[in-house]
């Protein structure tokens, strides 16, 4: 009998110590969702309860909406770029067969994001200085402002962060390539179907898996952007690039206005998790 | 007939020569950023400054040795000195280590009763785990700064390394998962009926299977954790800046001391990179938590 119940407890005392860190990881979230109930500041811990006002508030406020303007042009177009360059160059690596170099293209990903951003702002250094601004110049481009420039600072930051991350779709993709059954892909060819044909029909419905999970964990990496940009802009030049997470960081730790921050945070939580539930759903 | 396949032969060709281009472009743009870097950090100061860049200098190591031992020659420049690299380095190295340790001793055995165990609650539980990989992490981490004040955990190891479980757990609990899911049961009742305990089962039958696996996922954490920003940039202060946050202090200054700046990223980038070497085997199985097993 005693046997029994210590079976019974037994997931819950193994899965126990992960359960208290978990705990103390939702205790600040749920904390976090009450703070975006209420006027606190980082200053004044004991302003009120104010029910959905920052809310009101925000759905109110220009700025909001540009961010969330921002938030997803930034997400839909680094994931759409990623995931179609990722898949040409797994594709190109699987048909000429040198799966090999992927340990060379995988360096970026390595490299933290903050370093990746710093190389970049770098080389994207607005005049002759900057040594892409220089190398264009031979064939007769620019100088471009790139980073400081309100029209190209977001197309200029999605592109550190293909750089980056491109790799990763690579990688998952390559294995989905490989994961294809081969008779299936060699029957297309005798039958003498396109090459087209051989990926639309075939090679990308039998992936099917490997493409989800590299556009779930893209998609929601890009919509919670913050090192970055962070690094890069600091949301500039105009709040040209400010997110939904940079804005609530400088809404919250440069500001001290926790209640319209975690507001901020809990609307971007919301993006984040229910996109997440969605796509991991269909693994 | 002849003249057609003539045709689609020439396609052929030109298609591939198109894609052998374009990948070299792909190429191209992978490595470039890192080869200039890497020939930035031995460039000496006049070089680096010099209009145009000139294609040959004379190398030196003058970057690495004014960051790492604080040794400025004629070479640099100074200002950097506020930003102590080794120090940052080994910041990040401690939180990162001991982040990666907890989750391990936290995440294995929760892993395994995720894979092999049936209990009330369980998916629940193991996808509200994977959820934290979801979200944004200034949701947990900007109230949790308003608890570590009240706890005065602000810029401590031990706030930081609870705060990276974040990254590291997440990650642990679902790649360990999948590497438990791929034991056959029969191994495990066979240590049963020899009756061998819980501890027994683990030490001696669980643990050497999935070796490879707390491998894998104690590099990716690792990885991660190094790779953190937003962590230490809320919670952490002067005495635990991380190597991350060292490198955000080269920005802003009037005159950016590029050679030092690019000494210190090769410097930062090098562990990750090396770390990442053990891999190669089960990185697509780490990078989409499990979800992929190749």
């Amino acid at each position: 009998m005693s046997r029994q119940i210590a079976e019974k407890f037994k997931p819950y005392f193994l899965s126990l110590p992960a359960l208290l860190v978990l705990i103390g990881i939702l205790y600040p979230f749920g904390l976090g969702v009450y703070y975006s109930l209420t006027a606190k500041t980082f200053t004044y811990m004991n302003e009120p309860f104010i029910g959905l006002g920052n809310y009101q508030e925000l759905f109110n406020s220009p700025e909001f909406w540009r961010s969330v303007r921002i938030t997803l042009q930034y997400a839909f177009g680094a994931t759409f770029v990623q995931m179609g360059l990722g898949f040409l160059v797994a594709y190109y690596l699987d048909k000429f067969d040198i799966g090999t170099i992927k340990s060379i293209l995988i360096i970026p990903f390595m490299v933290p994001p903050v370093i990746g951003a710093l190389i970049w702002k770098v080389m994207l250094r607005p005049g002759q200085s900057g040594i892409i601004n220089h190398l264009l110049s031979f064939i007769r481009l620019g100088p471009f402002e790139f980073l400081s420039d309100k029209s190209l600072a977001l197309p200029s930051v999605i592109m550190i962060d293909t750089w980056l991350f491109t790799p990763f779709v690579i990688l998952i993709l390559y294995a989905g390539i490989r994961s294809v059954p081969r008779d299936l892909i060699e029957a297309s060819k005798v039958d003498g179907a396109s090459e087209f044909h051989r990926i639309s029909k075939i090679m990308i419905p039998a992936m099917k898996t490997h493409i989800l999970v590299a556009l779930t964990f893209r998609f929601i990496d890009t919509l919670k952007l913050f090192d970055i940009i962070f690094t890069a802009t600091r949301g500039g030049p105009a709040s040209a690039t400010m997110t939904l997470h940079v804005q609530s960081y400088f809404t919250t730790i440069r500001w001290l206005d926790l209640g319209p921050g975690m507001a901020y945070l809990f609307i971007l939580w919301l993006l984040c998790f229910v996109s997440a539930r969605f796509l991991v759903s269909r693994w | 007939m002849r003249l057609k396949s003539k045709i689609t032969e020439f396609f052929g060709y030109l298609g591939r020569y198109i894609s052998h281009l374009l990948f070299s472009l792909y190429l191209l743009f992978t490595l470039f950023p890192l080869v200039w870097i890497i020939s930035l950090s031995f460039k000496p100061h006049k070089a680096i400054i010099q209009q145009p860049p000139p294609l040959l200098f004379n190398p030196t190591i003058a970057n690495f040795k004014a960051i790492l031992i604080d040794v400025f020659t004629e070479q640099t420049v100074h200002a950097s000195s506020r930003i102590n690299i080794p120090m940052t380095l080994l910041n990040s190295t401690v939180i990162s280590g001991f982040a990666v340790t907890l989750s391990l001793i936290v995440g294995i055995p929760a892993a395994y009763a995720f894979a092999k165990l049936t209990f009330v609650g369980k998916e629940d539980i193991a996808f509200t785990i994977l959820s934290i990989r979801f979200a944004p992490a200034l949701m947990v981490i900007v109230p949790m700064l308003a608890i570590f004040r009240r706890m005065g955990l602000v810029d401590t190891y031990i706030g930081l390394i609870f705060a990276y479980q974040l990254i590291t757990l997440p990650m642990v609990v679902w790649i360990m998962r999948s590497f438990f899911e791929d034991i056959p049961d029969s191994i495990i009742e066979s240590a049963e009926i020899d009756g061998a305990n819980i501890f027994q089962k683990f030490s001696s039958v669980l643990i050497p299977i999935v070796k490879p696996g707390i491998g894998a996922s104690a590099t990716l954490a690792f990885i991660f954790a190094w790779h953190q920003l937003t962590f230490p940039l809320i919670l952490g202060g002067s005495s635990t800046r991380t190597v991350t946050l060292g490198m955000l202090g080269f920005i802003g200054y009037e005159r950016v001391m590029w050679g030092n700046m690019a000494a210190a990223i090769v410097i930062a980038t090098i562990p990750t990179l090396l770390v990442a070497a053990f891999l190669q085997k089960y990185i697509v199985r780490g990078i989409t938590m499990g979800a992929v097993k190749s």
